[in-house]
């Protein structure tokens, strides 16, 4: 249980992936498309998991939050192995665990900045109108507070992202590929804000990309190829 | 964000197809309300209030005839009785009062009645409750007290422009064509307060006076000073109640006295009136089935909107459910919207139809006499909102649980 990650700290894991497989379907065709042996992240770590588009870094981050379930193996997040949950005690743990920034279009249309930054926490059950406030300014959106998504830029939106991820303080923080669309300069500065307000609310970052310019900003970087070796193995469905 | 607060925004996204569906389904509760009232305050004053009259001693032929004939001023009596017959009829104990009356001419569309100057004093068009001349009532002068007088009903007065003081000359017959008494010119001198039965919508004249209208013969006029020799459309009566408002057992026994006479026979408003309300009974039943079909179209086209709107939200559903929303949450919201809008529809259907009840009981008031009051509750009101409630989760369910069975990482790509 008590194992050493990269910083040498003898804590417990806030990740802790054994022998996970994931089998996905395509069409008629299954895949394997995750075969880790053995991965784990501990607390306050920021991990940034590069590697090709379509390799299955966002599969894996899908299996972390609980929205997909393994073909086999154990993956312990928090403390809760999610292999043993079912949907709604899954949906519970995402909705108190986890926060989630996507790669893009990730705010929901007819709700305002601040809305939209509540709705993070409303499954939680712990709304905090004033913490969801001074994020947004924090994320130097002070002024764009009550602007629908269609009114902001893209890095205005992957800001309130940002913001909508952490309202709820979670233990960790699941980013997928969130700076894609965005210019460099935009790119470096929601990175920047990112990994602050993690460090800020005492989150765990795990950080997907394949942008060699995001991963220089994170000490620890997974190469996606050395975690993850599914097999070849293709099965024709009956 | 509350879960109320998530439901309102996502109404608010399709809110164009929502108010329309809400709208046309507000309709078909519209008429079914204002039908189902209508339907059921007349049937109630047909049945309980009978316009002051128990029964109606009249000439043998059709009941349902004598009752259009003598209390809805509509078709013709089937024939006339002896004065006699009224005099009879008045000594039996289970009679309170009774009103001659003759029949068989108008003015300008409406009949003409010729009663006793005794009805004005006497007759109560409801339990309690006589015709008043009273201004403070909407009345106008006073009863007539001699021949050659005559008093005109509210609605009449008010359709023909009738003022006390005012001159006219009945018609001899109720048919369009049919010749004036052009000789005998009647004086207004009242105008009954209106009492929402259709005795306002009535001219009405001594019966002495019937008697000497011009043309009516020698013999005829000879009836007016010889009460005895006369001849009558019928009689109204009214009867001995017992405790708890019904009318007294006794009737019967009357009843079956009179119909044995060959000439005579006693109808019952209230035995009649079923027949005459499955007459009618058609017009409410192809109204009602109209708004049936509009609420039937309504709940169509909110399943319509509710389904295109779940495609339209299959991302943002998706959202809420990575941010910690189960299953259950969008089943909710769906058919929380379904029931909002169908509620809403309710509301609104409820509202237009007591609308219309209040838009309508004043011309239908003046065209038959009834009286309706939008305050009234009727079955149709009990029943809207559940019912309505019930379509919004027949029509919501699918798309509910379209929602509920929803793969979230699908919904993240669509």
């Amino acid at each position: 249980m008590v194992q050493a990650g990269n910083t040498g700290a003898e804590v417990s894991p806030i990740i802790e992936v054994r022998d996970l497989k994931v089998k996905l379907a395509h069409g008629t065709a299954a895949s394997w498309v995750l075969d880790i042996p053995h991965w784990n992240v501990h607390p306050g770590e920021q991990a940034a998991l590069f590697g090709r588009s379509g390799c299955g870094k966002s599969t894996l981050l899908h299996v972390l939050s609980g929205v997909l379930m393994p073909t086999s193996g154990s993956v312990r997040v928090c403390g809760t192995d999610l292999t043993t949950l079912d949907e709604a005690k899954r949906d519970a743990f995402r909705a108190h665990k986890i926060g989630y920034v996507f790669q893009n279009l990730n705010l929901l249309p007819g709700y305002t900045a601040l809305e939209n930054v509540l709705l993070g926490a409303s499954f939680s059950g712990r709304v905090d109108r004033a913490k969801a406030v001074s994020l947004l300014k924090a994320m130097d959106l002070a002024d764009r507070l009550n602007q629908p998504p269609n009114a902001l830029s893209l890095g205005e939106q992957q800001r309130v992202a940002v913001a909508r991820a952490l309202v709820k303080e979670p233990e960790l923080v699941l980013a997928d590929e969130p700076t894609a669309s965005l210019d460099p300069r935009n790119s470096a500065r929601v990175i920047d804000l990112l990994q602050a307000a993690c460090r800020g609310c005492g989150s765990t970052l795990v950080l997907v990309t394949h942008e060699p310019e995001v991963l220089t900003r994170f000490e620890r970087q997974v190469p996606f190829r050395d975690l993850n070796r599914p097999g070849e193995e293709v099965e024709r469905r009956r | 964000m509350s879960f109320l607060q998530i439901l309102l925004r996502s109404l608010r996204r399709h809110r164009l197809s929502g108010a329309l569906a809400l709208l046309s389904t507000a309709l078909g509760v519209a008429l079914i309300v204002a039908v189902v009232s209508f339907r059921e305050q007349s049937h109630r004053q047909f049945e309980t209030e009978g316009m002051g009259v128990d029964a109606i001693l009249a000439p043998r032929g059709s009941a349902l005839q004598v009752v259009l004939n003598s209390l809805y001023h509509l078709d013709e009596m089937p024939g006339t009785l002896p004065w006699r017959e009224y005099e009879r009829v008045r000594q039996d104990e289970l009679v309170v009062e009774a009103f001659p009356f003759a029949t068989g001419h108008s003015y300008s569309g409406f009949r003409v009645n010729a009663v006793e100057p005794r009805f004005f004093a006497r007759f109560e068009h409801r339990p309690g409750r006589g015709l008043s001349f009273a201004p403070e009532d909407g009345g106008q002068g006073r009863p007539f007290d001699a021949r050659g007088e005559a008093v005109a009903g509210w609605a009449a007065a008010r359709t023909l422009g009738l003022t006390v003081g005012q001159t006219f000359h009945p018609v001899h017959g109720v048919r369009a064509g049919d010749p004036p008494h052009a000789e005998d010119a009647l004086r207004i001198v009242g105008i009954m307060a209106p009492t929402g039965t259709p005795h306002d919508r009535v001219l009405y004249i001594p019966l002495a006076s019937f008697y000497t209208l011009g043309g009516h013969g020698e013999t005829v006029a000879r009836m007016a000073d010889h009460p005895g020799e006369r001849e009558i459309s019928g009689v109204y009566l009214r009867l001995r109640h017992i405790r708890g408002g019904a009318l007294h057992p006794g009737i019967q026994q009357l009843k079956y006295e009179v119909n044995r006479r060959p000439a005579v026979q006693l109808v019952v408003p209230n035995e009649v009136l079923p027949q005459l309300l499955d007459i009618i009974g058609w017009a409410d039943r192809v109204l009602f089935l109209l708004g049936t079909l509009v609420i039937g179209l309504g709940g169509a086209f909110l399943f319509v909107v509710l389904v295109t709107a779940l495609r339209e939200q299959r991302r943002d559903l998706a959202l809420l459910r990575m941010l910690g929303a189960g299953r259950k949450t969008v089943f909710g919201l769906i058919l929380a919207q379904a029931l909002l809008l169908s509620l809403g529809s309710a509301i609104l259907g409820l509202a237009a139809g007591h609308a219309v009840i209040a838009w309508g009981s004043q011309a239908v008031a003046q065209e038959t006499g009834l009286r309706f009051s939008e305050g009234f509750l009727s079955t149709a009101d009990v029943w809207t909102i559940p019912a309505m409630l019930v379509l919004g989760a027949v029509a919501g369910l699918f798309p509910a649980v379209q929602a509920y069975r929803m793969d979230v990482l699908e919904g993240l790509r669509a």
